[in-house]
C-alpha cells in the first residue's frame, strides 16, 4: 500500500511538471490514490502473474489527462450516485470519489488483467498565442520586462549584498536581513538558516523567518549522526547537494519543516559550504504543495548560500586570528609576570661571583630561577623546571616560587625544603598530570659549606680551579609530584673545593641544531674545563657556555627554556670530595 | 503523530496527523476507539496539519461519526486544510460534521 502511495505522488509531481495546476494535480493524486488502492486490495484474490505489479500510465494531452490502472479486477461495479455516505464501505467511497473527480471512467476488462481509464479536460491554459498580433506583442513585452526587472533587481541586491559582505560584525541579523530579502526576490514565503560549526556534529538555527517565541526549543539543534533519521536539511549538509521536496517527499524527511510551520511546506534546501567545508544549511521555500522557483531564482539561492559561506567563513577566520591575539596577549603578560618574579638583582656572597641566564622557548614557559638570602646565615640557589612550556607550566612556575618563599625558613637544609615542597605541591601537579624537576644549593655564610639536594633535576657541574677535575652533584630524590612520600639526599662540599658550580636545566644539553643533533653534556663539561684553565668569574663563565650553546644551535627555534645559574669562587685550593647525606 | 488532548471530561481533542490514509488509518481508528470513552459527548479533530486524506481516512471519520452517533454525541472538524475540505464536501461527508475553518 505504501507503494499505491508513492505512486499517486508520482503522478501528482508529473503532472505539476507538466504545468497542470497544484488543484488540478492534487485531484488527479487522490484518483490514483483511490484506483490504485483498489487495484492492491482485488490483488489478493487475482493470482494471476503479474498481478503483484500496480501500473498506472499517464497521458497528457492538450485538452485533457488520461491516467490508467491496472486493476486486476474484473466485478467492479459502479456504485449508486444518491449514496448515502454512512452505507458506503471504504471501497465504494474510493470508487465515488473517483467517479466525482473524472468525467469519464471506464473500466477495460482484459484476458490478464483489468484497466481502470480515467479521463478528464483540461482547464484552457493562457497563450500568447491566442491573443490577436498586437496584444501578443504587448503580453510578451511585459512577460520580457517582468524577466528582466526581476533579474534587475536580483543583480542590484547581489550587488549590494557584495558591498556590505564583510564590513558588519552582526553576522546573524546580516544573514537574517538578506534572507528576508532573498524572499522577496525569489516569492518565497520562508526560510530557516541553520550554521554549521567544526568540530560539532549538529546545524544549530542561525536564522529564520518566524519569530522566536514560535520557534519550538527542541528544534533548534539538528543532529548530524549517521544514526538520526535523515531529513532534506540533513540530508543536504550530509551530501553537500540541494535537496528538493514538496508534498510528495515522506514525512519523515520534511522534519522537523512540519513542526515549525502549520501550511504545507515545499522548497529547496542548499548546503551552505566553501570548498567541502560545510558552514550550514539554507531551507527556504513556499507555503504550499508545490513551490515553483524558477532557474533564475534557483541561482540566486544558491549565489546567495555561495555568499553566506563566505561570510561565515570570513567570520570564523577573524574569531581564530581573534583568538590568536588574546592568546599571544595573554602569553605575554604571563611572561612579563614570569620576568618580575625573577630576582632582581644577584646574591652578594664574600669570595665568590654569581650569574644567571634565563630563556624561555616560547614566550613564557616553565623554567625559573632564584636565590633566597636567608639573614646572615646563607643564600639559597634554586634552579627548576616545570614538565611542559606556555602559560599551564608557568602557572606551577610560579606555584612552585610561591611555596618556596613560604617555606624559606627551610633553606639551610634544602633536602627538606624539597620534601615540604612536594608534599605542599603533590595533588596539585598529580592531578594536573604533571611534575617539577629542581635542584636547590644552599651557601652557608659561617662555614663557606655548600648542601646540593635535587629532584629529579640534571646534576649540577662543580670543577676545580685547574680545570681537571669535575663533579656530578647528582642529588637523589624524585621529581616533585611523583611521590608524595618522597625523600631528597644531600650533598654537601667545603667553601674551598669548587672553583665552579653551574646549575642548568635540560634545555641546556638537549638544544639543538637545525639537523636535529643535541648539544649534549659532553660540550658543556668541556667548554667549563676550558674556561677553567683560561679563568674569569661567574658572568663571564655564562656567556662562554652561551657562546657554546649559540654555535651549536645557530638559527634552529628552541625547543625548551634554557636557565643557567653560576657560582664561582674567587680562589678554590683545596681537591674536590662529595659528601652524601641520604635522609 | 497522532496526539489525543482530554480538555475536559465531556470533550476529546485530537490532532490528526499530516496524512491518514490506507496507510494509518487502521491504527488512527485503534487510537481513536481507545481514547474515547463513555463519558466523551464531543469529538474535536483538529485537522491543521493534515494535509492529504483518503477513502481509508474518510473510512475512519465515518467509523468516528457513527460510534459518536451511537453514544448521543458529535464530532467538529476543526481547520480543516483546502485539500481535506475539498474531499469532504465532494463526498458530501461535510453535511456529517460540524466543521469549523
Amino acid at each position: 500500500m505504501h507503494g499505491a502511495r508513492e505512486l499517486a505522488r508520482s503522478v501528482r509531481t508529473f503532472l505539476e511538471g507538466h504545468r497542470l495546476g497544484e488543484q488540478a494535480a492534487s485531484e488527479w493524486e487522490l484518483v490514483t490514490t483511490e484506483a490504485a488502492k483498489n487495484a492492491v486490495e482485488k490483488r489478493s484474490e487475482c493470482q494471476q502473474p503479474g498481478s503483484d505489479t500496480l501500473r498506472v500510465m499517464v497521458n497528457v494531452w492538450p485538452e485533457c489527462v488520461e491516467v490508467c490502472v491496472d486493476d486486476h479486477n474484473s466485478d467492479f461495479a459502479p456504485p449508486n450516485q444518491s449514496h448515502n455516505q454512512n452505507d458506503l464501505d471504504e471501497s465504494e467511497l474510493g470508487i465515488f470519489i473517483i467517479s466525482q473527480l473524472t468525467d469519464t471512467t471506464r473500466y477495460l476488462i482484459g484476458a490478464f488483467g483489468s484497466t481502470r481509464v480515467m479521463r478528464r479536460a483540461r482547464p484552457p491554459a493562457p497563450s500568447t498565442l491566442d491573443l490577436p498580433c498586437g496584444d501578443r506583442l504587448e503580453t510578451m513585452l511585459d512577460m520580457m520586462t517582468d524577466d528582466l526587472g526581476a533579474a534587475y533587481e536580483s543583480l542590484c541586491s547581489i550587488f549590494r549584498f557584495s558591498k556590505e559582505f564583510g564590513e558588519t560584525d552582526d553576522v546573524q541579523g546580516f544573514i537574517t536581513h538578506w534572507l528576508h530579502e532573498l524572499l522577496r526576490i525569489t516569492g518565497t514565503t520562508w526560510f530557516l538558516m541553520r550554521r554549521h560549526q567544526p568540530g560539532d556534529n549538529t546545524l544549530q538555527l542561525l536564522a529564520s523567518s518566524l519569530s522566536e517565541p514560535d520557534i519550538p526549543a527542541e528544534l533548534i539543534s539538528l543532529s548530524l549522526e549517521e544514526q538520526t533519521t535523515a531529513s532534506v536539511e540533513t540530508q543536504a549538509a550530509r551530501t553537500r547537494s540541494e535537496v528538493w521536496f514538496d508534498s510528495c517527499t515522506s514525512t519523515s524527511m520534511l522534519e522537523p519543516l512540519t513542526e515549525f510551520f502549520e501550511h504545507p511546506v515545499s522548497g529547496i534546501s542548499c548546503p551552505v559550504h566553501v570548498a567541502g567545508r560545510l558552514f550550514g544549511v539554507l531551507t527556504l521555500g513556499c507555503a504550499s504543495e508545490t513551490c515553483s522557483l524558477s532557474a533564475s531564482d534557483t541561482r540566486v539561492v544558491r549565489m546567495f548560500a555561495d555568499y553566506i559561506a563566505l561570510q561565515l567563513s570570513h567570520e570564523q577566520a577573524q574569531q581564530e586570528v581573534m583568538r590568536s591575539r588574546v592568546m599571544h596577549r595573554d602569553l605575554a603578560l604571563a611572561a612579563e609576570i614570569m620576568r618580575s618574579l625573577l630576582p632582581r638583582q644577584l646574591p652578594k656572597i664574600s669570595g665568590y661571583t654569581c650569574a644567571a641566564y634565563l630563556r624561555p622557548a616560547q614566550s613564557v614557559g616553565g623554567d625559573l630561577y632564584d636565590f633566597l638570602p636567608l639573614d646572615d646565615q646563607g643564600t639559597l640557589f634554586v634552579i627548576a623546571d616545570v614538565m611542559g612550556k606556555g602559560p599551564s607550566a608557568a602557572l606551577f612556575a610560579i606555584m612552585f616560587r610561591s611555596h618556596l618563599h613560604t617555606l624559606g625558613r627551610f633553606a639551610a637544609t634544602p633536602g627538606k625544603l624539597l620534601e615540604q615542597l612536594n608534599a605542599l605541591m603533590f595533588q596539585d601537579l598529580d592531578h594536573s598530570d604533571m611534575f617539577v624537576s629542581a635542584q636547590l644549593l644552599w651557601f652557608e655564610n659561617a662555614t663557606g659549606r655548600i648542601t646540593i639536594a635535587s629532584a629529579g633535576h640534571c646534576p649540577a657541574l662543580i670543577v676545580d680551579r685547574h680545570g681537571r677535575q669535575l663533579v656530578e652533584a647528582r642529588g637523589e630524590g624524585p621529581p616533585l609530584g611523583i611521590d608524595v612520600h618522597a625523600t631528597f639526599a644531600e650533598v654537601t662540599l667545603d667553601e674551598r673545593q669548587a672553583c665552579h658550580i653551574l646549575l642548568l636545566t635540560d634545555g641546556v644539553t638537549d638544544a639543538r641544531n637545525p639537523r636535529g643533533e643535541m648539544l649534549g653534556k659532553d660540550n658543556i663539561v668541556s667548554c667549563l674545563m676550558q674556561f677553567t684553565t683560561m679563568g674569569g668569574d661567574a658572568t663571564q663563565l655564562k656567556d662562554s657556555v652561551l657562546a657554546v650553546i649559540e654555535q651549536h644551535v645557530q638559527n634552529a627555534p628552541a625547543a625548551d627554556d634554557i636557565t643557567l645559574v653560576v657560582l664561582s669562587h674567587d680562589s678554590p685550593a683545596s681537591p674536590l670530595t662529595l659528601n652524601h647525606h641520604i635522609p | 503523530m497522532l496526539t489525543l488532548t482530554r480538555t475536559e471530561t465531556s470533550t476529546l481533542v485530537v490532532n490528526t496527523p499530516a496524512e491518514i490514509t490506507e496507510i494509518n488509518a487502521g491504527a488512527f481508528k485503534r487510537h481513536l476507539l481507545a481514547a474515547v470513552t463513555k463519558e466523551h459527548r464531543q469529538v474535536e479533530l483538529h485537522m491543521r496539519k493534515t494535509h492529504s486524506i483518503d477513502s481509508s481516512g474518510l473510512g475512519a471519520l465515518i467509523f468516528l461519526h457513527k460510534l459518536m452517533n451511537s453514544r448521543s454525541g458529535s464530532v467538529r472538524i476543526l481547520h480543516p486544510s483546502r485539500d481535506v475540505q475539498q474531499v469532504l464536501q465532494l463526498t458530501r461527508m461535510a453535511e456529517l460534521f460540524e466543521i469549523h475553518c
